[in-house]
This record gives C-alpha cells, structure tokens and sequence, in this order.
C-alpha cells in the first residue's frame, strides 16, 4: 500500500513539474489572456504567393470571447529580409469604417511563428464577425511578406486584465476554465505538453514493460519525438526547452539505451561521443532544411546542434575528470 | 624538412603579394578612420598624432584625449614611404597582415599541439590559412578596414611569443609579446577587438593559469610592466584625467548614459534578427542589412568546419588526453564565442548580453556583436579545426580518406574567401577608392590653410550627416575620397565637418539640435552655435555628390537642409577661390569671435572686446598680451574647456603660475576672471600699472597635461631601446 502511494506521489508530483514547465515555457501566450485557433467566418484569400502592393489578404472571424485584443498570423518570409510595410485593418462586419487601422514594417516577422497584431481591447466582442483586411504599401515579389494558411494559421487572443479576474471570483473560474479548453483545443500545445510527460511515461515503461526491444524501442521512438515537437511544431516556445529535451534524451540514453546496445551489441562505452555524432548527424539535416528553405526548422536544429554539442562538451570534461581520477 | 620550409615560403609570399597583385592600384580610403594614414603617414605624424586637446579631432571636437596609439604603426609607414615611395603602402602593410597573421597562426598551432607528420603539418597549414581567410575575418576586418585589422596578425603573434615564452620559462618571449603588441596594435583603438578576443579567451586563459602556473605570474609581471613603459606616451594621457579630474564628459561616462545603453540594447536586438544562429553553426555572418538573402545552400558549405569537429568529438576518447583536453578548451572557446558573436541562442542569451551591457562598465563597446567577436570566432574556428584533423589523423582513419577530407576542407575555404580575395570592382561607378592624389585644388586650399595665421576653426559647407568631407579625384571620373576630414593632418587646421563632428563632450546631443535647427531653418541660432565652436571661416565645397554617395552623407536631409539660404546667411567676406571647386570665406561678422577675447559679461554668447593681442604658439599654447585694463574682467579662451589649462604671468624671462581658476563658458570655452589690482598686489613684477591708472601685463594659457607628451614619448623610446637590448643579451 506504502509503495503504491509512493508512486503515485511521484506521478503526482512529475506531472505536476511538468505541467508548470510546459506553462512557463510556453511563449504563445500570456497567463492572463486566452488564446483560440480560429476558423474563418469569410475564407482567407491565403496564397503561396507574396503579398504584393495592390493584392489583399482579406477574410473575417468569429470571435468566441469578449475582450478581443489580438489576431495572430503566420508570415512567410521566403528566406530574406523585407522591407515592406503593410497595413493591418480592422472592423465589425457591417460597419463602413475601418475601426483599427494599424502599419508594420515586416522586416522582422520571424518566417512561420505567430506575429500578433495588437489592437485596443475591444470589450463585447464575444460572437460579432469581425474583417480583416492587410494590405501591402510597396512589396514587390522580391520584397514583401507573405502569411501561411491551412490548419492553426489564424489566432486570437481575449486579453483580462489581472485586477479584474482577481476580484471577481466567477470571472476566474469562467476564465480558468476557457484558458483551460482553449489549450487542450490546441493540438500543437498538447503535443508540447506531452513532452513534459515524458518523465511519467519513462517512470510507468519501467515499471510495465519487461519486453528490452519494445522498451527501447519506445524510448528512441520517444526522443525522436521531442526533437520533432521541437523542430517541426511552429510555436513561440523558450529556449530551455531544447536544453530540457536534451537532458531527457541523455538520461534515455545513458541509462537504458546504451545498456542495451551493450547487452546485445557489446558496443555500449559511457562517452560524450554519441552526442558529438548525434550533432554531426544534425548538422546534416540543417543542410537539408536549409536546401528546402526551412527557415524555422533550420534555425530550431541550429539550435539543437549548439546545445547537444555543449552538453557533449560538458560530459567531455566530466570524461576528462573521470580519467584522471582514474589514473591517480 | 626542406619541401616544408619551401611550401610555408611559398604560402607566405603568396599572402603578402595578394593584396598588391589582385586588389587593384587605387586606395580603400575613407570612412570612420579615413585610412589616409597609409598615403599621409608623415603628415599624420607631424600635425596631429601627439596633440592632445584641441586639434587632436578629424573633422569635429574632442576634449582631452591623446590620439598618438597608432604612432607606432605611421612611423613604420613612415619608414616604408620613404624608403619605398612608389610603393602601395596599404595593400604592402595588408600584406604583411596577412603574411603574418597565417604565419603566427601556424607556429602558435605548433607550439601548442607538435604534430610532425605531414597530416599534421597540412592541417596546421589549413587551419592557419582559415583563421585568415574565414568569413568572419573577410567579411568584418577586410571589409571596413579599421586600424584594428592589424589585430589580425598581432593577436596570434603575442599569443604564440607568450605561449612560447611560458613553454621555455623564457622572459625574452614575453617581451618580444609586449614589443610585438605595441608596436602594431593601434593599442586603444584596437581594444574592443582585442578585450572581446581575450573575454572569449578565457577557458584557453584559465587552462594556461592551471598548466603554467608557477611562471605565469612572474612572466605576467614582465608583461605588464613592459607594456605600461612602451606604452607610457599615451597611457600617461588617461592616467592624469583620474589624478586629476579635468571635469570633462569621459568616453566611459558618454557611453554608460542611459540613452546609450537603451539604444545599444536596441542594436544588440535587433543584431539576432539580422543573424539567426544558423549563421555561427554554418560558420558565416550577414554584415549587413541590404544583404536581404538568408542562408543558402552554397553558403552553408561552411558547415563542413563544424562537421569535422564534432566528427572528432566522437573519436576523442580514442587519443591522448592531452590532446582531449585541448579539444575541450579549444571547443568550450568556440561555443563562447558563438554565444557572444550574436546572443542568439535563446533569449537568455540575449538578456546576458544586455545585462552585461546595463551593468559591466564599458561593455557597451561590444554593442554590434559579431564585429568585435569576429576575431575571437576565426581564431577559435581554426584552433579547433586543427585540433580535430589531428584528432582524426591519429585514430584509425585510412590515410587516403584523411587526404580527401583536407582537399574538401581547403577547397570550401578556397571557395567561400574566393570573391574576397580576387575582388572585382566596378569603377565606372561611384567609388572610394582613389589613386591618393585627390585633386589639386584641396592641396591649394590646404596649403593656404596652413599659412593662414588663425587659431580660429573652419567648418564647411554643406556639412555632411556622417561627418565626413568628400574630395573628388582629379582624372577619375566618379572617384571620391568620402571620410573623415584630412584638414587637421593636412595642414594642422581644425575643422568641422559634419553632424557627428558638432557634439561636444559638453552636450552630445548638440548634433541632433543643430539638425532641428536646420529643419526649422533656425540660422541664427546655428550661427550661434558654430560662433561657441570658434569657427572663423566657412569652407565651401562646390563638388556635386552623385546620388549611391547621397544616400549616406545626405541621411535625414542634414545636406539637403543647408540650403542656399543658409549659405547665404553664414557666408562673410571671400578670401579665395580655389579653382571651381572650393571658395574660402571668413564666417558672417555677427559670429565671428577671436579664439581669445575680453569681456566684461558672459552672456548667452560671446559679446567680446577684442582690444588684446594673442598669438596661438602651438597646440596647447597660447601668448596673450592685455595692454590696458582698469577693472576686473573675464578672459575668453574659445578651445575645449577642461581645468587643466592654467593660466600663467610672463615676466621679461620669467612666468609665473597664477592660481586664478578657469570655468567653462558658451558650453565649450573657458573663462579667467581677471582682476588686474589683485594681481598687481599678487604678483607685483609682473602686472604694470600706467599713468592713467590702466594695468597692462602678458599672459599665458598653456595646457599642462601637453608638457607631459615629449616626455613621454621619450620613456617609451628609451623603454623601447632597453627592451630591444635584453631581447639581443638574453637567451
């Protein structure tokens, strides 16, 4: 019964860390605002062309709350620096003015990663149909923007103030809850949060599984999977995260992986140099990325690359100490 | 032995011909240090290396600051010129940096790590020939030519003399270190490369403290001490600013504002949007924003450095652990530097960056990131590189591979330094690069400049945004010298040329202020203000500008905004014509103000009473002679304000020191209070009363800190020669 609770308590307690890392460095949105994946009431004219002075990107949504404050979309940078300004408008439909009327000059949207347009709170925004106009003042096919379309191309965000929810009991649970749903409707935010689940699913694998090959085959299927979350899923997220994904990934290694390699291969040596190989391998995949204009990806495995890299280097030194020590 | 002694000849002929062979027989002039010290090296010598306030500045005002680091590197220029005089001084000193700098690169490598087989020595020779021709040098120092570019070949030198040094417990290679470093740094204008190279050095520094440790602090002892004393000509200069406060805005104090630091956050922000970290991983930077493409497939060739790296990263365990531990510090320096080349590597990195900037006094310096940190990038690059092809040669690697994997090695870096190295220019566009000549019509008007017995300053028309004058070629069509004004070495004339050379160390924001001015067409107050500068005479340039040069120099409309109004309005009476090009006229009378003056009342602006004499003896200087005053009075002196010009009484053979204070006045000058009976009773011999009851005496106003210089410079001499003599009696 003790040991029962016991693992439980370490269930209970993974999974609470990890709930509280995945929010903390997860960087689409603030704790006070809600975020939703938005489908669009008029269709986007999205198209895989730039946005070139006299086009328009135009389309219209639903909001699904009040206090409406944000709309995100993806840009396409198409691998350079623009300098285009275009002109982001606003307004509830039916309505003949324009209500916001804002100008950006596009030379740092990050390619693929949410850019928020950012406007005065509008407070009973909750059901109205809202269009959306943008508009380029003198991009060229050369030199504009342009903004990707398909799934989890469109967001908003309904901004609380954090005055407001902390007095008012019911609006907290109200907005707890909404935030709550807003995130578990978003797939690429549960599929972030899987990996900090992972301690969980590593601690229940061991004490289940007692098959070697499905064991390890589930953790390289697991440590691919976290670099792909991180490479792949288009989502502003801190860059601890890879730091974390690579400790995750080293303790599979060094403590299951390796010792299978050594139980069925004999090739199992405790050393830094699967991680260098693992960041040359990287390496060669950035290439890859790169010849197909992966702005965000490539930039995500460069990343990688640094950090695996360092953390070989780390282990380098503790190998170092090791010998040494070894020798006197 | 002897192919290798004949290929390393080889090599470095080759390097020190580059620049002459294939770089063209124009010079690459201009720009924020002009780079005419390779043309002018005497004249730099003579008319403003060794001036220490008031004509110590190009084109603009400076308060008390030595400028004389780089006189070492003019002298042997100097030498060059004189010896050589149809030699291409710049492309020969090139040359040399880069001779040099493969040179030091490779003899350091094998200080380090002897590697005798001719895998190891090839790869030396690669790794030595990447830290020279890598794109973080090629497209930073070989780019905008500063002075610092020497830096290239001094950094390995002094490492390899003091590695070498510490090796043999010899204190002559510590020495020649020290020489080596003094004489072909620029010292002070090369320290924000050379502090953010020896910042990334430290886990090199740190292993080289834990394996010398018992000679390091003896050998550091010889360092510093030789370094103080060859450099004592200009160190002096800012030690007497922190004995004795001169009350000025320092370059430390002028940088750590708050504006500064918020715009220097700004620059290092916006830097990692201009480099994403695929550009260290891939070993290439973007140096500039219209170069909009972002990394392609044909630039990521680099990659393959990095890639034979990590590929001995998983061989390491496999070699000594002295080569192990040289792997780790040479890797832990690159990932350093990575880090610090542009703060990339996630936002923490960013806000160590501007944290460090907020808070470590002078990091500032570092602001535009990969420019600094290129040398610590190359040089870290090629130590690892070279660790790692030995790492690969001495683990079980065919030998055949090992020869395939150095030609792809070299042939990606022949590759990416291929357009750097064999350049092609378009001359037929507008250009900076120039033959040296100029035009003949400059050399008439400096000419004349330096017989014009003024102490007053010129400033020209149109000013230009950067701060720069622009001088056309004679012959070359749509050639220009575009930099820093050349009057001051020319012919010893003060000057102002443009918007960054009208701040102070008073007020540096009087640039922006003059600009306002000019937009709402305030001439007057302008007048004003050039009047508090001492400014006598307006230089007119008649040369048009074609409209790529306008771009820079006519930024925010700051050309465009001196109209023919305002030419009108600030122009006096016409001295000379100097063919079509250039006119000469003495300032609009309403401001124009002798360098010395009376008043009875320091107002808003100068209301002098010029009935004194004064004569400018030198830079420093001055002889003023009151021939008649009955009551106590202010004596103007329009050079930079700083509290250590004192002003003395002149007997028949004597002076004296008087203890009258000065004050700052009109934000720029200086200002006695001259009470002619308190000094008669003070100073009896030197203040003579007339008849009339009137005093009369003869002055002068000579700044102190300038006694100092000869001095100086013969300490640094006289240091210099005892070093050569114990380099020669020891072993």
């Amino acid at each position: 019964m003790m040991r029962l609770f016991k693992e439980i308590a370490i269930i209970v307690l993974l999974f609470l860390l990890g709930t509280l890392l995945s929010l903390w460095w997860y960087k689409e949105v603030y704790i006070t605002a809600i975020q939703e994946q938005q489908s669009e009431t008029i269709p986007a004219s999205f198209t895989k062309e730039p946005l070139v002075k006299g086009k328009t990107l135009y389309f219209a949504i639903t909001a699904k709350h009040n206090n409406l404050g944000v709309l995100k979309l993806r840009p396409k940078t198409y691998n350079r620096i623009n300098y285009d300004t275009i002109y982001f408008r606003l307004r509830e439909k039916g309505k003949d003015t324009w209500e916001i009327n804002n100008s950006y000059v596009v030379d740092r949207f990050e390619d693929k990663l949410f850019y928020p347009f950012g406007f005065p709170i509008i407070p009973n925004s909750k059901g109205r149909i809202y269009e959306i106009e943008i508009t380029s003042e003198k991009g060229t096919p050369t030199d504009s923007v342009g903004f990707y379309g398909g799934y989890n191309s469109i967001a908003t965000q309904y901004i609380y103030s954090r005055e407001t929810i902390a007095i008012n009991n019911k609006l907290l649970t109200s907005f707890l809850y909404e935030k709550l749903s807003s995130l578990m409707n978003d797939l690429y935010f549960i599929l972030f949060y899987v990996i900090f689940l992972i301690p969980i699913i590593l601690y229940v694998l061991t004490k289940y599984i007692k098959n070697d090959f499905l064991f390890y085959f589930i953790e390289i299927v697991i440590f691919l999977y976290m670099l792909f979350v991180y490479i792949f899923i288009p989502m502003a997220m801190d860059s601890s995260v890879i730091i974390y994904i690579l400790t995750i990934g080293f303790f599979i290694f060094v403590s299951h992986l390796f010792h299978f390699f050594e139980k069925y291969f004999s090739i199992y040596r405790f050393s830094p140099s699967w991680l260098y190989g693992l960041s040359a391998m990287l390496v060669v995949y950035l290439l890859i990325n790169i010849g197909f204009n992966k702005v965000l990806e490539s930039t995500r495995i460069a990343l990688a690359i640094f950090y695996t890299t360092l953390l070989a280097l780390a282990l380098s030194f503790f190998e170092l100490v090791v010998k040494q020590k070894k020798r006197t | 032995m002897k192919w290798r002694h004949a290929f390393l000849l080889f090599i470095l002929a080759a390097l020190f011909l580059l620049p002459q062979l294939f770089w063209g027989k124009l010079y690459m002039v201009g720009g924020d240090d002009s780079r005419l010290y390779y043309l002018f090296p005497k004249q730099y010598l003579e008319n403003f290396s060794f001036k220490v306030i008031a004509n110590n500045t190009l084109g603009g005002n400076m308060g008390y600051f030595p400028v004389s680091y780089s006189a070492p590197i003019l002298a042997i220029a100097t030498v060059v010129q004189y010896i050589f005089p149809w030699l291409h001084i710049q492309f020969f000193m090139y040359g040399i940096i880069l001779m040099l700098g493969f040179l030091f690169m490779h003899l350091l490598l094998q200080e380090l790590i002897p590697s005798f087989s001719v895998i190891g020595y090839i790869s030396s020779i690669i790794a030595a020939l990447y830290y020279v021709f890598s794109p973080f040098i090629l497209k930073t120092f070989m780019q905008h030519q500063l002075i610092a570019i020497f830096m290239l070949m001094v950094l390995p030198g002094c490492l390899y003399f003091f590695v070498k040094g510490m090796k043999k417990r010899s204190y002559k290679y510590i020495l020649l270190s020290s020489l080596f470093y003094s004489l072909c740094s620029a010292t002070l204008l090369s320290i924000p490369w050379f502090l953010a190279t020896v910042f990334i050095f430290m886990p090199l520094l740190i292993f080289v403290v834990f394996q010398y440790k018992d000679f390091l602090w003896k050998a550091s002892i010889v360092l510093f001490i030789s370094l103080f004393l060859l450099n004592f000509y200009w160190v002096i200069h800012h030690i007497i600013p922190i004995v004795y406060p001169t009350g000025e805005m320092s370059v430390a104090s002028t940088n750590s504002t708050l504006q500064a630091k918020m715009a220097n956050n700004d620059l290092i922000e916006a830097l990692t949007h201009l480099n994403s970290p695929v550009y260290q991983i891939i070993g290439t930077v973007r140096t500039s924003w219209s170069d909009r493409e972002g990394p392609t497939l044909a630039q990521s060739i680099g990659v393959i450095y990095l890639f034979v790296i990590l590929l001995a990263g998983t061989r390491i365990h496999l070699v000594s652990s002295s080569l192990y531990k040289y792997y780790c510090v040479s890797l832990s320096g690159l990932l350093f530097a990575m880090l610090f080349f542009t703060p990339n590597f996630g936002e923490w990195n960013l806000h160590l960056f501007q944290f460090l900037n907020n808070y470590v006094p002078l990091f500032g310096m570092f602001r535009n990131t990969y420019d600094k940190f290129a040398l610590a990038m190359a040089f870290h690059y090629s130590f690892v590189l070279y660790i790692s092809l030995i790492v690969l040669e001495k683990t079980k690697t065919k030998a055949l591979f090992k020869y395939i994997g150095l030609l792809i090695v070299v042939s990606v870096m022949f590759f990416t330094a291929y357009p750097y190295l064999f350049p092609k220019f378009n001359d037929h566009e507008y250009s900076t690069r120039i033959t040296g000549s100029l035009n003949k019509e400059f050399f008439q008007l400096t000419g004349f400049l330096k017989s014009n017995p003024t102490s007053s300053r010129y400033v020209w028309f149109p000013m230009t945004y950067p701060g720069y004058v622009y001088i056309k070629e004679d012959g070359v069509s749509n050639h220009y010298y575009s930099g820093l004004s050349p009057l001051q070495v020319l012919s010893g004339s003060s000057d102002i040329a443009g918007f960054y050379g009208i701040q102070t160390s008073v007020d540096p924001e009087l640039n922006t202020k003059v600009a306002k001015l000019f937009k709402a067409k305030e001439f007057d107050a302008i007048g004003r203000i050039l009047q508090k500068q001492n400014i006598g005479y307006v230089i007119v340039n008649n040369d048009t500008l074609p409209e790529k040069a306008l771009i820079f120099l006519d930024a925010y409309s700051f050309m465009s905004n001196q109209n023919e109004e305002y030419k009108k309005f600030i122009l006096g009476e016409k001295l000379k014509d100097f063919g079509a090009r250039y006119s000469l006229y003495r300032i609009n009378p309403k401001y124009d103000t002798n360098t010395v003056f009376l008043t009875t009342v320091i107002g808003e602006y100068p209301v002098p009473d010029n009935s004194i004499h004064f004569k400018k003896i030198r830079s420093g200087l001055f002889e003023i002679s009151i021939p008649a005053i009955t009551k106590s009075t202010k004596l103007v002196m329009m050079e930079p304000y700083n509290h250590l010009w004192k002003l003395q009484l002149l007997g028949k053979n004597t002076k004296i020191n008087t203890r009258i204070e000065n004050t700052m006045v009109y934000g720029f000058g200086n200002a006695w209070n001259i009470d002619p009976i308190a000094l008669k009773v003070q100073y009896p011999g030197y203040v003579v009363k007339a008849n009339d009851g009137s005093y009369s005496m003869r002055l002068q106003i000579q700044f102190m800190p300038d006694l100092i210089t000869k001095p100086a410079v013969i300490v640094s001499i006289v240091s210099f020669i005892i070093v050569l003599i114990l380099l020669c009696i020891t072993r």
